[in-house]
């Protein structure tokens, strides 16, 4: 997930050019949403992958369960884009990264229990 | 006798509510501007919410002692809680539906907080979802409690977090001040806590019956 994002802003910022203001948030951001992506993705995927219609069931989990982390995302991209200073954006940074190791912890936990038999 | 004691605290229950409804509809409440009489929803609308989270909570409890013991009729129990607390989730949406319609002048506003909310019900609506598509009930028992503790985490991030973290019209959120600053005054209070406890107490009862109904249904299953 993450070599996919940072290959997908090379490859974008080659194409049409780098508009992010801000680009070390920009990179953190994108560091730290990939993590939680990843972390919430493989859980649900988990989850899913018990059920009879797994590819409906994935795509009707993850949406609810992934915007929160959509949400602020969202909101620290905006800022790096505008050029927002490191500090500005202290607080979405801690709660992204806390989400993060909220998410982690919780699969890391709950996932055994998924895949016992 | 016997039967009075196991059952003192649901005449209680009804005793609070009956208080909590009559002092809610009669009792003596500050006049604000733009308020006026609806801040009288406060006994109603933001007890539901109080009373979900703490069935939701209770179920989790339980999925957690699922997972530990790999009893069913903890599942069931969870199962039940969650069930009601969305029953409770929904009354509180609709309560704080008809606030906002009385004060913001609109049914719906497109406030973080609602749409948290709104999120956050989505999530458990899946979590129906999952119980139904699992094909045999040890499965469906283990991947819907761990889906459970999952959900109520991100749910509670949602509710509690992110809507301080923006602007919004909902009160203790994003600069406002909740009630309890200014508005909240002692002869609300006394009806404000008792409803809190007496709107929980029923939630518990209403669910206590669903885990009966929910056993007695397993028991029948299991000697067809």
């Amino acid at each position: 997930m993450i070599g996919i994002s940072f290959v997908g802003i090379l490859f974008y910022s080659w194409v049409m050019g780098n508009p992010v203001g801000n680009l070390p948030l920009y990179l953190i951001s994108l560091l730290l949403g990939s993590i939680g992506f990843s972390a919430t993705l493989t859980m649900v995927a988990g989850i899913a992958a018990q059920g009879e219609n797994s590819a409906t069931l994935m795509s009707v989990l993850s949406f609810p369960i992934i915007i929160p982390l959509l949400l602020i995302l969202l909101k620290l991209s905006k800022s790096a884009m505008d050029g927002i200073s490191m500090q500005e954006n202290w607080d979405e940074m801690a709660t992204l990264a806390s989400l993060d190791v909220i998410v982690i912890v919780l699969s890391g936990i709950l996932f055994p229990y998924i895949w016992r038999h | 006798m016997e039967t009075l004691k196991k059952n003192y605290w649901k005449i209680a229950c009804m005793l609070l509510l009956i208080y909590t409804i009559w002092a809610g509809f009669i009792g003596k409440v500050p006049r604000q501007a733009i308020l006026n009489e609806t801040v009288r929803n406060l006994y109603f609308h933001v007890t539901m919410w109080f009373t979900m989270i703490f069935l939701l909570g209770t179920s989790v409890y339980h999925s957690i002692q699922y997972l530990r013991k790999s009893d069913i009729k903890s599942d069931l129990i969870s199962n039940a809680y969650v069930e009601t607390g969305l029953v409770f989730a929904t009354l509180g949406l609709v309560t704080g539906s008809l606030w906002a319609k009385f004060t913001w002048g609109d049914w719906w506003t497109n406030d973080p907080k609602l749409n948290s909310v709104a999120i956050g019900l989505l999530i458990y609506l899946a979590y129906g979802l999952v119980r139904s598509s699992m094909p045999d009930e040890q499965q469906k028992a283990r991947i819907s409690n761990v889906y459970n503790i999952f959900a109520f985490v991100i749910f509670m991030i949602l509710i509690w977090i992110l809507p301080r973290m923006t602007d919004s019209l909902h009160p203790g959120n994003g600069g406002n001040p909740g009630f309890s600053k200014y508005d909240l005054d002692s002869n609300m209070r006394m009806v404000f806590y008792p409803a809190i406890i007496a709107w929980t107490m029923l939630g518990y009862w209403i669910a206590n019956l669903r885990i009966r109904i929910k056993k007695l249904e397993h028991i029948t299953s299991e000697n067809e």
